[in-house]
């Protein structure tokens, strides 16, 4: 007899499955956690704090006391003392005679609001004279609780940020988890299949919903080219690298240059630590070591000049010729310069904790390669090319964890140490049939000729 | 422990279809236990196999369950059709692999599950130039 439940997971393949009951049980369970903490301190915060002020602010009804006495009264709070501001006032309402201490409405609160440092308290005490009279606020439907100061405590507002992110991202964890363990993988890609394809602007097109799963192109025939129709958008994830070199290099030093300051401040202090200096000298040449690999990688960037890819039509089809136009401004030597047309495959997988990302080129082509070139400032190089995406090329493909990207990468070899590479990413269609109808919609009939 | 049976059959064959196709055919389930089915659902999709994360898309999706006061019937054949999509076509890669399949699911009482599927090609499986 198959067992229903099962604790432990089962290995398949290179992966071990647990239970998804176990798993949902235990999702459910985490998510509650964050649901019930959230929801919990949000109902507290409100009752204690924002309703209470919300009421005084909004429905207490001004009056006149009289002020009889003053005190500051220390409390024990968190470990610690401190004060509050504590005003004996005597008033009159429908004939009924009060007098009660009070300051504002958080004065009988038990939560550390409206408590202060001592000389705080006691600034706020000395604000109201014996036997002088003062407005007030009282609550009519308990007129005993009367308030000598009202106003709004805008951090009060802020606070509750903080369990209402507990308790959103709780519930929506519920609901996915819930949702994950009643209802099949097939009906809650059905559920999000629709949701997606509401086509609120009328753009499905733009949106690739007429290809679905195939990456949008609107970012590449959005900006025509000078020489030929599109000029390809580069590939921004260098940039980046640079941008998180530069991170990496400033927090390093930023980090050894106080651990330094410090240590010289002790020294001329007359207790320095000479084995903690002499700890810092490697971490100090290693910073100097990130910080001029930076400045070269940035002095490289900013030196070479653009490369320009313009294309002749887009998207892209298989068996299709198409011109491509190079331009690269600049000034160096290029001992070999190549563009080549390649297609990778990309899949992301989780290791434990880990999501890791593998990459495979399934594809290369050189359709461009020149040898001992030189760029100057007053000479831009521009060359033309022509190319052709395979007859029985996989289309382009994205998807959550998966991906088949086409893209040109233009490699340079310089005379100096340094080589680069730009990426132009590229989107090619299935097989577009060529066929005179007066369906306006685009109909595919990939591989149909090639077919078996 | 009940058996239960899914037959799957498509009209035209199993084979090779094209965007713009229709893809259509029947399914029955078979059980000696017909009140042990809460529902039955069909579906129309592609998933990807390989190196990454199953990633998975309904094309179509049709579900029959078990309604309060209503009649039911779990083992009369039920029909399923649909236009087939532009994309994505079946391919078969070193780290992607794109698989369309038709798929019936029958939800037992106490949880358990029966699946069956029926893959098909969307385009001639595309391979790695």
């Amino acid at each position: 007899m198959a067992r229903r439940f099962r604790i432990y997971g089962k290995k398949r393949g290179d992966r071990r499955t647990g239970s998804k009951r176990l798993g949902s049980y235990g999702e459910l369970f985490f998510y509650g956690i964050f649901l019930v903490l959230g929801a919990g301190s949000f109902y507290l915060l409100l009752i204690n704090l924002i309703w209470p002020e919300w009421q005084a602010n909004r429905h207490f009804v001004e009056h006149q006391c009289e002020v009889v006495n003053r005190i500051v009264t220390p409390v024990q709070y968190d470990g610690r003392t401190r004060y509050r501001p504590e005003i004996l006032i005597r008033c009159e309402i429908d004939g009924q005679p009060y007098a009660t201490w009070t300051y504002d409405i958080s004065s009988n609160s038990n939560t550390g609001v409206g408590l202060f440092d001592r000389a705080e308290a006691e600034a706020i005490v000395a604000q109201f004279e014996i036997g002088k009279q003062y407005y007030c606020w009282y609550d009519p439907a308990r007129p005993q609780t009367v308030i000598l100061v009202r106003g709004y405590s805008w951090w009060m507002w802020l606070l509750l940020i903080v369990p209402a992110s507990f308790a959103l991202f709780g519930s929506v964890g519920v609901v996915r988890a819930a949702l994950h363990s009643s209802a099949s993988a097939e009906r809650r890609a059905s559920i999000a299949s629709k949701a997606a394809s509401i086509d609120l602007l009328n753009d499905g097109a733009a949106r690739g919903i007429d290809f679905p799963n195939i990456p949008p192109q609107f970012h590449v025939t959005d900006s025509p080219g000078t020489h030929l129709a599109y000029r390809l958008p580069v590939d921004a994830s260098t940039g980046w690298q640079l941008a998180g070199m530069w991170g990496v290099c400033l927090l390093w030093n930023g980090i050894v240059v106080w651990l330094v300051a410090m240590n010289v401040g002790n020294h001329f202090a007359g207790h320095g630590d000479w084995l903690l200096s002499a700890m810092l000298l490697p971490f100090g040449v290693a910073g100097i070591g990130i910080f001029v690999h930076c400045l070269r990688q940035s002095r490289f960037a900013t030196a070479m000049g653009p490369t320009r890819l313009e294309i002749s039509g887009h998207p892209l089809y298989p068996g299709r010729s198409y011109e491509l136009y190079l331009s690269q401004a600049g000034r160096m030597e290029l001992q070999q310069l190549t563009v080549t047309l390649v297609c990778d495959e990309q899949a992301t997988y989780r290791q434990g904790t880990d999501t890791r990302t593998e990459t495979r080129c399934v594809y290369e082509e050189t359709i461009y390669a020149r040898t001992k070139l030189s760029v100057g400032a007053d000479r831009l190089f521009e060359d033309t090319c022509q190319f052709a995406i395979p007859e029985s090329a996989m289309h382009s493909f994205r998807s959550a964890h998966n991906q088949i990207q086409w893209k040109l990468v233009v490699q340079a070899e310089l005379s100096t140490p340094f080589d680069y590479e730009r990426r132009f990413p590229i989107v090619v269609y299935p097989l577009q049939e060529l066929a005179s109808t007066s369906d306006s919609s685009p109909r595919v009939a990939n591989a149909r000729s090639s077919a078996p | 422990m009940s058996q239960v049976k899914i037959i799957l059959e498509f009209d035209e064959h199993d084979g090779l279809y094209f965007p713009g196709d229709t893809i259509a055919g029947q399914y029955l389930v078979e059980t000696s236990t017909p009140r042990a089915v809460n529902s039955v659902e069909v579906s129309v999709l592609w998933y990807t196999m390989g190196k990454g994360e199953e990633d998975l898309s309904v094309h179509y999706f049709n579900r029959h369950s078990r309604i309060e006061g209503r009649r039911f019937e779990v083992q009369a054949p039920r029909r399923f059709g649909t236009v087939l999509p532009n994309s994505p076509l079946s391919y078969d890669g070193f780290l992607v692999k794109i698989c369309w399949c038709v798929r019936v699911r029958v939800f037992m009482r106490q949880g358990r599950e029966v699946v069956s599927e029926q893959p098909f090609q969307l385009g001639a499986t595309l391979r790695p130039v």
